[in-house]
């Protein structure tokens, strides 16, 4: 028994903000992975809380005409993964969500769940980060939408005020079309692990393999997931060989913040940013024979 | 040079056409002229346990029950200055709260040892004293697991903290010491120590051409078995107690309990049924005596179940070790001495403790004989999590680094590993002088030589630097013997009765425990074998201690070999007593008859005299002179078989990275005639994936300041996955043991035993570098290959 | 804060009244007795409290009993007919692929819902599809035998 002294089920995404807007110490909760972790361990009790399992729609997956993709924060891990759309139009991010916890998890948890739990370990963020996506949150107040790069402040600290929901994430087509992309988890087990560093690179390269744009997101690089920009910076215009990845390598690490802690070592870590950013843009290159995302 | 043994002692293999290699089960079980031996038999517990209505602990409701909750120290060593219970006390639905004043001032061991155990009786129920983060300091009975876990957070305790030791080589630098860092008194933190000396070092040395030096670190793992400790403890309608416990020991549990609890053994009840899983961390008795406490001082049946964070931290693991190894070597590649000496830290309370070590000492001289040979072996104590038994009890420790001790010394000899092995491997007649073992069957050979076929090892193993540039590939190869029950050390029995009924089926009692190894199922095959009759007649009742024959339980693989001969020797006796009756009843010769598929008959002809079911029938109800069939046995250790086996490991790493990726595992086992294939298989398979984490990604991480455990869960403690397993190929070299009945030897333990140093000799091929400690995490891979960047 | 639920458990309509804190492993093995559904981590780490929710495994130990308002679980007690096993049961039981059993009434709820799928899978996606569940004792060859084998015959 979790100690939970009211559970609210709102049925629509109104209803539910504005109970956030009357009670602002409501925990809200989607598939609950994490947050019924955290009352298991006892740091958190003695909540109401907002479920936001009953509002229709929240789990949707669509492309819009302007060819934005949007993602319901609702979207389990399985689904993003399952999703036609997202293997044909975003398969970097639908192959980042099979990597996360095993299936079991990967089938409550959410995408909406992952980024606003603001760990720097979230499968989906290095991800989203290197995707530009936008964050679209929600209070009686009206949508504000936050690039989700501004949106990770700290350790599990996020740009959510309390009487705001997540309604959607959005990739605008000029941030996928035309990319290719590879999500690196790298982990001590192949499955239900946690990750020692993420990577995400994604690369548009010309038909003369020149590098007309790259964004790298990092996950648990620092206390939370970051792009790198002077990486990026450094590659544009840049042919892709082997002095350019290099120098991509060297550059992503200036962007992490890693420290030693019993998981890894900062060196380690910086280590593994220097090479896998590397190896990320080489396999999204060799996966899609660097055309098309 | 490796030559073919021509000892005319050569008893194991007396037949040489009943040496089997046996690949992936791909053996022609109607060959061989048994019945139920050697042939697919379905485990008859998996048909409940895979519909769900397997009842385990947990799963049994009792009228008005409590559940236990324990309040674990936060201190890593401390004097307990008060605890305020009244908080608790008053919380309603709270039933008792026990603390240091509430049990009995009775000192005992948890290790399931025999009597008498000559371990240091050094636990209390609970102490003034608390030894390690997660030791028992008060406990709880609650009508709900909410209030009892609410009732354990309005207990405080008050703790004059006392310095703690937190490595092991500090307890080391501290035994001349006499500090108030001791944590027993008097013991200056040495639990035990030991040293053998056989022959002479300084001659060995001095015969030797070159001699090697090597230390290897091996980490704390802990067993985590699926289902966590659990126990419940309650009253007879007698007023007797009953503990019901996930154990693998019951009766040394009930002994253990009777000391602790101050009662008389015949006042207690154990009773075992299905168990999740145990690895020999079910073999200390860890929760039962605080779960039958709370019964005693509630009267009410208490339920004690351990969350899987109490589990990792507060039951046992396996010991942390640091080994040094010294071996004398000629230029032909003998080896004319070598020395070992072991750093083995058994954390807070000795239990199995310093018999780990011993254990090491006995097999230190069986695989690889030695004239010259020393052994110095030191147990210290420390402020943390109690080191037990677990699977191999030692010999996953002993056997890593030996084994990895091989590969460096042929590494410097510039020599085939496989080539200096088979110089010094232990052959078949050896007598072993420190320990009384003899090697009466001896596979070893045939396995090395089978997994060097399988893996195309001569061109795998030379071929390994010309690996791509980033994935480097590896073989490597280990090997090991392993022990079938602890004699001589113990004097040890292990029994069975059997109850041919009047139908022909026969009920089996026995006080062997099955935790999932598939014993009981092999128990059936064996009685069913001798009585003749089908499997599926055979009735396994274990364990209850009212009713079952006293049995040592399940550790040191040694329930096939011991209750499997007292399961022998009782069919044998119902099947002779049920055919002198036949014969006498027909007047025939009862030497002329047998049993088979359920009937009694002629041996000569195989003409059928009686089916058995009309026979027990009929003994019951003679008028004249009924006959109840019914035999209890008990069998005595005279010998100790050794079982053999080498694993041969093929991986990749990257050399980027530093990951490790098992590609493939050949595991071969000498286990002598194999009793039941799948779950032989099923016991390698189980092996493997235990030994490679050992190797790769197991370890309990403690904080170094608080003695805190970092990773008490399964997501920081690396169990591996379904995706973590490498294709396994499982194969068994059936030699035939002459001292057990059907030539079998022990498989449980050895499956996990040289899994680890066969990995980590792959990797040491893979990249040119010795790694001397465990796990190969990706992050120690690198720091290797960082030292090989810096020197370049 | 009670709530009545209603949902199909193993087949049968069942309505009860929850509290928002119940965690739905536990209404299923103290209050309807279904105890083939294990406790082995209580965190979604070892896989042994999973059932299927609409069809889906998921981990019951980290789902609260008030979501099940409305949906279809079914437990291993479910599987198979007449007090007979499903056909997935059989063959671990014939492959070997339980040894203490405590895993296995989550894993083989995971493989009937994959066998569900109606799809041929390879032998590594069946291990992705099985990868939440911690086994400790058969090293999970096995337990992949019978699947690959279950799925064959059943396509």
């Amino acid at each position: 028994m979790y100690r939970i002294n009211n559970h609210y089920e709102p049925e629509t995404v109104s209803q539910a903000i504005s109970m956030l807007h009357q009670n602002s110490s409501l925990v809200v909760i989607a598939g609950g992975t994490d947050v019924l972790i955290k009352m298991h361990g006892g740091n958190l009790q003695d909540v109401d809380i907002l479920s936001l399992r009953s509002i229709g729609g929240l789990d949707r997956i669509e492309k819009t005409k302007d060819g934005t993709m949007h993602i319901g924060p609702m979207a389990t891990f399985s689904q993003i993964n399952q999703s036609a759309l997202m293997q044909e139009y975003i398969p970097v991010l639908a192959n980042a969500a099979i990597t996360m916890g095993g299936p079991q998890i990967r089938n409550t948890a959410t995408i909406g769940g992952n980024v606003c739990n603001g760990a720097t370990s979230a499968d989906s963020a290095s991800t989203l980060f290197a995707l530009n996506a936008r964050l679209y949150l929600e209070s009686i107040e009206g949508t504000r939408i936050v690039p989700i790069e501004d949106f990770y402040m700290g350790p599990g600290k996020v740009d959510l005020k309390p009487d705001e929901l997540l309604i959607d994430i959005q990739v605008e087509a000029k941030d996928y079309e035309g990319f290719c992309g590879k999500y690196i988890k790298f982990t001590v087990r192949n499955a239900m692990d946690i990750a020692t560093l993420g990577v995400a690179a994604v690369c548009r390269v010309d038909s003369s393999g020149i590098i007309e744009d790259l964004r790298i997101g990092l996950g648990v690089a620092g206390p939370t997931p970051r792009r790198c920009h002077e990486a990026e910076d450094y590659a544009i215009g840049k042919e892709v060989n082997q002095e350019t990845l290099q120098g991509i390598g060297e550059r992503a690490v200036l962007a992490a913040q890693a420290r030693t802690s019993w998981r890894a070592s900062k060196e380690y870590r910086e280590h593994l940013v220097k090479t896998l950013s590397q190896r990320a843009i080489e396999e999204a290159l060799a996966e899609v024979g660097g055309a098309g995302c | 040079m490796h030559e073919k043994d021509s000892n005319p002692a050569n008893v194991g293999l007396k037949e040489k056409s009943r040496l089997e290699i046996v690949v992936n089960a791909s053996k022609d079980e109607s060959k061989t002229e048994y019945q139920h031996i050697g042939k697919k038999r379905v485990r008859f517990d998996a048909k409940p346990k895979v519909t769900g209505k397997a009842k385990y602990i947990a799963d049994i409701k009792m009228d008005g029950m409590l559940y236990g909750k324990i309040v674990w120290s936060t201190k890593a060593h401390a004097n307990i200055k008060s605890i305020q219970t009244d908080l608790a006390e008053k919380l309603p639905g709270v039933h008792a709260v026990l603390t240091w004043k509430d049990v009995p001032r009775k000192q005992y061991c948890q290790a399931g040892h025999p009597y008498p155990d000559d371990s240091p009786q050094d636990q209390y129920i609970l102490d003034k004293k608390v030894r390690f983060v997660g030791d028992y300091v008060a406990a709880v009975a609650a009508e709900t697991p909410e209030i009892a876990e609410q009732a354990v957070k309005l207990i405080k305790v008050d703790y004059e903290e006392l310095p703690a030791v937190l490595s092991m080589e500090t307890a080391r630098d501290m035994f001349a010491q006499n500090s108030s860092a001791e944590i027993h008194a008097g013991t200056g933190n040495l639990q035990e120590d030991h040293f053998i000396e056989i022959g002479s070092m300084e001659k060995g040395f001095a015969e030797a051409d070159m001699i090697v030096e090597d230390e290897f670190k091996l980490p704390i793992v802990q067993h985590c078995p699926i289902e966590t400790h659990i126990s419940k403890a309650y009253f007879e309608d007698t007023g007797r107690l009953v503990v019901h416990s996930a154990t693998q020991v019951p009766f040394h549990l009930r002994r253990i309990l009777s000391q602790a609890l101050d009662l008389p053994i015949g006042d207690i009840r154990v009773l075992k049924t299905y168990v999740g899983g145990g690895f020999g961390s079910k073999e200390d008795v860890t929760l039962e005596p605080i779960t039958a406490m709370l019964a005693i001082k509630t009267k009410r049946p208490v339920q004690l179940e351990f969350t899987r964070e109490e589990n990792m931290v507060s039951t046992v693991t396996r010991h942390s070790a640091i080994i040094k190894l010294k071996t004398g070597v000629t230029k032909a590649g003998k080896i004319t001495a070598r020395g070992m000496e072991i750093l083995s830290n058994t954390g807070a309370y000795a239990a199995h403790g310093h018999c780990v070590v011993w254990n090491m000492s006995s097999h230190f001289p069986t695989l690889y004989p030695v004239e010259n040979l020393s052994f110095k072996g030191e147990t210290v104590y420390t402020n943390m999590p109690v080191a037990s038994a677990m699977r191999s009890y030692g010999i996953s420790q002993l056997n890593f680094a030996m084994e990895s001790h091989m590969d460096n010394i042929a590494r410097q000899m510039n020599v085939d590993p496989i080539e200096l092995r088979l110089n010094n491997v232990v052959k078949l007649g050896h007598k072993d002088p420190s320990v009384i073992y003899t090697i009466d069957s001896c596979g070893i050979e045939e396995c090395i030589n089978s997994g060097k076929n399988m893996s195309d090892w001569k061109k795998r193993h030379e071929e390994s630097a010309e690996s791509g540039e980033v994935i480097k590939k590896g073989l490597g190869m280990a090997c090991f013997s392993y022990q079938s029950n602890t004699y001589p050390f113990n004097e040890e029995i292990a029994g069975a009765r059997i109850k041919l009924n009047e139908d022909g089926s026969a009920t089996l009692f026995i006080g062997a425990a099955e935790i999932g190894q598939g014993s009981d199922t092999v128990m059936a095959q064996i009685a069913a074998e001798e009585l003749g009759i089908a499997y599926e007649r055979v009735k396994v009742i274990a364990v209850d201690t009212d009713i079952c024959p006293f049995d040592f339980g399940a550790y040191a693989s040694r329930q096939t070999n011991m209750t499997g001969a007292a399961v022998h020797k009782a069919a044998v006796k119902c099947r002779d007593a049920l055919l002198n009756y036949t014969a006498e009843l027909m007047e025939l010769d009862a030497a002329s008859l047998m049993v088979r598929d359920g009937w009694i008959l002629e041996k000569d002809n195989g003409k059928q005299v009686i089916e058995i079911k009309e026979a027990a029938m009929n003994a019951y109800y003679n008028h004249d002179n009924p006959l109840a069939i019914s035999h209890e046995v008990y069998h005595k250790a005279t010998n100790n078989p050794m079982a053999f086996g080498a694993v041969f490991a093929d991986v990749e790493v990257d050399s980027i990275t530093g990951r490790v990726n098992l590609k493939k595992v050949w595991a071969i086992h000498d286990s002598g005639t194999i009793i039941n294939h799948k779950q032989a298989e099923g016991q390698v398979e189980g092996g493997v994936s235990m030994g490679l984490a050992y190797a790769l990604s197991e370890q309990m991480l403690i904080d170094p300041k608080s003695g805190r455990v970092l990773n008490d869960n399964l997501l920081d403690y690396k169990v591996p996955t379904m995706m973590d397993m490498p294709e396994i190929d499982v194969v068994f070299v059936e030699t035939v043991e002459p001292s057990t009945a059907y030539g079998h030897k022990s498989l449980g333990e050895p499956a996990v035993i040289s899994v680890a140093p066969a990995i980590r000799n792959a990797v040491v091929n893979a990249l040119d570098i010795e790694y001397n400690e465990i796990p190969l995490t990706p992050q120690r891979v690198f720091e290797g290959l960082v030292k090989t960047w810096e020197a370049k | 804060m009670l709530k009545e639920i209603s949902f199909q458990i193993n087949g049968k309509r069942k309505t009860l009244k929850v509290e928002s804190g119940e965690i739905l492993l536990d209404v299923l093995r103290e209050r309807l007795n279904l105890t083939g559904v294990k406790r082995g981590c209580s965190v979604g780490e070892c896989g042994a409290c999973t059932v299927l929710i609409d069809g889906t495994p998921v981990d019951s130990c980290i789902y609260l009993a008030i979501w099940a308002d409305g949906k279809d679980i079914v437990t291993v007690e479910g599987l198979g007919e007449d007090g007979e096993m499903s056909s997935m049961q059989k063959t671990f039981v014939e492959e070997g692929a339980v040894q203490c059993g405590f895993c296995t009434p989550g894993v083989v709820l995971s493989a009937t819902a994959l066998a569900n799928k109606k799809q041929s899978f390879t032998r590594d996606e069946i291990r992705v599809a099985l990868s939440g569940h911690l086994c400790r004792c058969t090293g999970y060859k096995k337990i992949v035998d019978a699947v690959e084998k279950e799925m064959e015959e059943q396509l």
